[in-house]
């Protein structure tokens, strides 16, 4: 990669303790996002991509969640070894915004308090009770400070959100859905960060909506120089936005690649069936992944794809995991590819080996053949 | 400002809530056995006298009729004679009722000023040493009755080590009566000594109340605190770097509050039930007496005054932490405006 790495994740492995036992969820994530580079983690719910986000915003609570092995490091700071580090690089350079805009805004306080607050506090390291008190009782709260209004009028008109100053003095459940996730956007920009999680922003959007904040997104992006990292389980959105995806399955990454490459010839047998569910409005013939997430606790020895794999290897893909072998310089973790064929040679394997539509009737799970989205 | 709209009709709701009340007790009062006429005048009393004192007393007419009349007291400011102090009823509440009123805000006070801490301190420290302590002490209030930690609290401060006075309410001082809240009276005349030796006669009284009330709200704080340190906007607002301890004493402690607050105005009538008891144990002169004679002796007027007037007290009470959740909430100051 000719661009600096900013954000490199690196065999990383997060385990959760719960009453039902260890939960094995990150196994072995390697993950590297270049400075200006947007980079898209598809994966179905509940395979961890959620948790590789907040272990790299250092807001992974910790219990029950523990890591295991492997480093997240920013710009070649190693982030995990030093909490207080992480807190700073975090306030300083990260930012993230979520699914749901009305879960992650307080709904008691409007959103010039919120926002004046993040601009007020967020470099602010040891507050101490003593500070905060005195704060409590001064007249001149961050919230009428002139200077920090003004920034977050302007922040709010960068985000194309109207009557600005009106916006400040509202409480969240007073604006719209797509308003919220402006509003959000805006104070996860607040901090000037250089990189951005992006965790499904636009899922809890109706499609108009969506469009516009993927539009206004990919704006910022561009002009305030951000990278990214995108969560999403919707293809179509990581294909608009990404310059390389991520499939990840069961917390381990199956296949990366330049965007356009990856779905194009999708090489790893969980990526084509991903792709392959995408519904196509010619047709009904796009199949699914018979099957669900395995149970982390106890999850499959080798591949952990095998159980629901078309292409399943007895003896071979139950052993140990596949280690991420390469193929045109994508890295695909699947025993098909063992001996790192070209490109034409994989492709042709992919086609021969993997065929959802067969091994469903085989399965005799008929929910898929009819086209379900994706399953989840 | 339409909140304001809001506030007035949810204060007039007061009044019919009042009303029935009044209606229930007022008939529950005479309908109960015993002719209060012969308990007042006592088993010699001849025929002639109870009939005479059952016409003075209205009792010889029909219900609806002493009823109307009763409310015609009301707008007077009369709440109908006593037979056992002679004097009208709400004379009597204004001399006795500032006593009680005094110990349960003050029990009120000692509550929410260690059970909200306590219950903070315990949610962020679920299920260690700090948590299991705080939980104890919460377990031991909920569960002890209050007048037997009363009791106890007396017999060791008191009596033992002879920290505090074991009764009465006040010492060898000289007060100037306003309020009858002795505490604001001494303060309001600038006079530092009275206010000490209330304050500590007060002290024992008002601790073994709040127990109970400590013991809920401590529990009440801890459980919504820690479901409000779950939600995802504090994950949120602490993605964007806000320092934990102003995520705590801010965003979450507000949002928790209104919890705190609803078992608060709940516990302010288990309260003033209490204060009967703690009253009686620490021999001090507020409702307590006054109610429990005139049970005792059939006295309809006092009854129905004293529990009128705890009812209203009550549900101030209630009207005031009303008013807070729109302080906290403004999705509450609109509902008020939706309606």
């Amino acid at each position: 990669m000719t661009k600096e790495t900013i954000i490199d994740v690196s065999d990383l492995s997060v385990h959760f303790s719960s009453y039902e036992g260890r939960h094995r969820v990150l196994n072995g994530v390697d993950l590297t996002i270049g400075d200006g580079e947007t980079v898209a983690l598809v994966g179905e719910t509940g395979c961890g991509k959620s948790v590789t986000a907040k272990t790299i915003m250092g807001t992974l609570r910790r219990p029950p969640a523990e890591v295991v092995e492997g480093t997240v490091s920013f710009r070649g700071q190693n982030l995990l070894d030093d909490p207080s580090l992480h807190t700073e690089i975090q306030s300083n350079h990260m930012s993230m915004i979520f699914q749901d805009p009305m879960s992650h805004l307080s709904p008691v306080f409007t959103i010039g308090e919120m926002m004046t607050d993040v601009l007020h506090y967020h470099r602010e390291e040891g507050l101490s009770w003593r500070r905060l008190l005195t704060g409590a009782f001064r007249r001149k709260k961050p919230v009428n400070n002139e200077a920090y209004r003004e920034q977050c009028i302007e922040m709010l008109e960068r985000l194309q959100i109207p009557d600005p100053a009106g916006v400040m003095n509202r409480y969240p459940d007073e604006l719209s859905g797509g308003m919220r996730q402006r509003v959000l956007i805006a104070m996860a920009l607040l901090n000037e960060p250089d990189f951005l999680v992006a965790d499904e922003p636009t899922t809890a959007l109706d499609v108009t909506v969506q469009e516009q904040i993927l539009e206004l997104l990919e704006s910022r992006i561009v002009e305030e120089d951000l990278s990214m990292l995108y969560i999403t389980h919707n293809l179509g959105v990581a294909r608009k936005l990404a310059d390389r995806i991520y499939v990840m399955y069961a917390g381990t990454i199956v296949e990366t690649g330049e965007t356009q490459e990856v779905f194009d010839d999708p090489l790893h047998p969980y990526s084509r069936g991903l792709i392959e569910s995408i519904p196509k409005l010619t047709g009904f013939g796009s199949s699914g992944i018979p099957g669900g997430i395995p149970d982390y606790t106890q999850p499959p020895r080798g591949c952990r794809f095998y159980p629901r794999c078309p292409a399943y290897i007895e003896g071979t893909c139950d052993s140990e995991p596949p280690r991420g072998f390469e193929v045109d310089g994508r890295e695909v973790h699947c025993y098909l590819y063992d001996d790192e064929p070209d490109l034409e040679t994989a492709i042709e394997i992919a086609e021969d080996e993997v065929d959802y539509l067969d091994y469903g009737a085989t399965q005799g799970d008929t929910s898929f053949a009819t086209g379900s989205e994706e399953s989840s | 400002m339409r909140y304001t709209t809001f506030l007035i009709r949810r204060f007039l709701q007061v009044i019919p809530v009042l009303f029935g009340l009044s209606v229930l007790i007022f008939v529950l009062a005479r309908v109960v056995p015993g002719n209060p006429a012969r308990m007042a005048l006592g088993p010699r009393a001849s025929d002639e006298a109870v009939a005479q004192l059952e016409a003075e007393m209205r009792l010889d007419e029909p219900i609806w009729y002493q009823y109307l009349a009763y409310l015609e007291g009301i707008t007077r400011g009369e709440l109908g004679h006593s037979i056992t102090t002679g004097r009208d009823v709400a004379a009597d509440i204004v001399i006795f009722f500032p006593a009680t009123l005094e110990l349960v805000i003050l029990a009120m006070l000692i509550a929410l000023v260690l059970g909200i801490p306590l219950g903070i301190i315990s949610a962020l420290n679920k299920d260690k040493w700090e948590d299991n302590l705080s939980r104890g002490i919460a377990f031991i209030g909920v569960s002890m009755p209050v007048f037997w930690a009363a009791i106890l609290l007396q017999l060791f401060f008191a009596f033992n080590l002879g920290l505090f006075p074991s009764t009465g309410r006040y010492g060898d001082i000289e007060y100037t009566r306003i309020t009858g809240m002795l505490l604001l009276d001494s303060i309001l005349t600038l006079n530092v000594d009275a206010f000490r030796n209330v304050l500590w006669h007060l002290w024992l009284p008002a601790f073994s109340l709040s127990l109970a009330p400590l013991a809920d709200i401590t529990r009440m704080t801890r459980s919504s605190f820690i479901e409000e340190y779950n939600k995802e906007y504090v994950d949120g607002l602490r993605s964007h770097s806000i320092p934990e301890k102003l995520l705590v004493s801010k965003y979450v402690f507000k949002r928790s509050s209104t919890s705190t607050l609803t078992i608060a105005g709940l516990d302010f009538g288990f309260l003033i039930g209490g204060a009967f008891l703690v009253e009686i144990v620490f021999s001090y002169p507020g409702m307590a007496r006054y109610g429990v004679n005139a049970i005792l002796n059939n006295d309809i007027n006092a009854v129905v005054g004293v529990t009128l007037f705890i009812g209203l007290v009550y549900l101030l009470a209630n009207f005031f932490v009303d008013v807070m959740y729109g302080y906290l909430d403004p999705r509450v100051r609109k509902q008020g405006d939706a309606q």
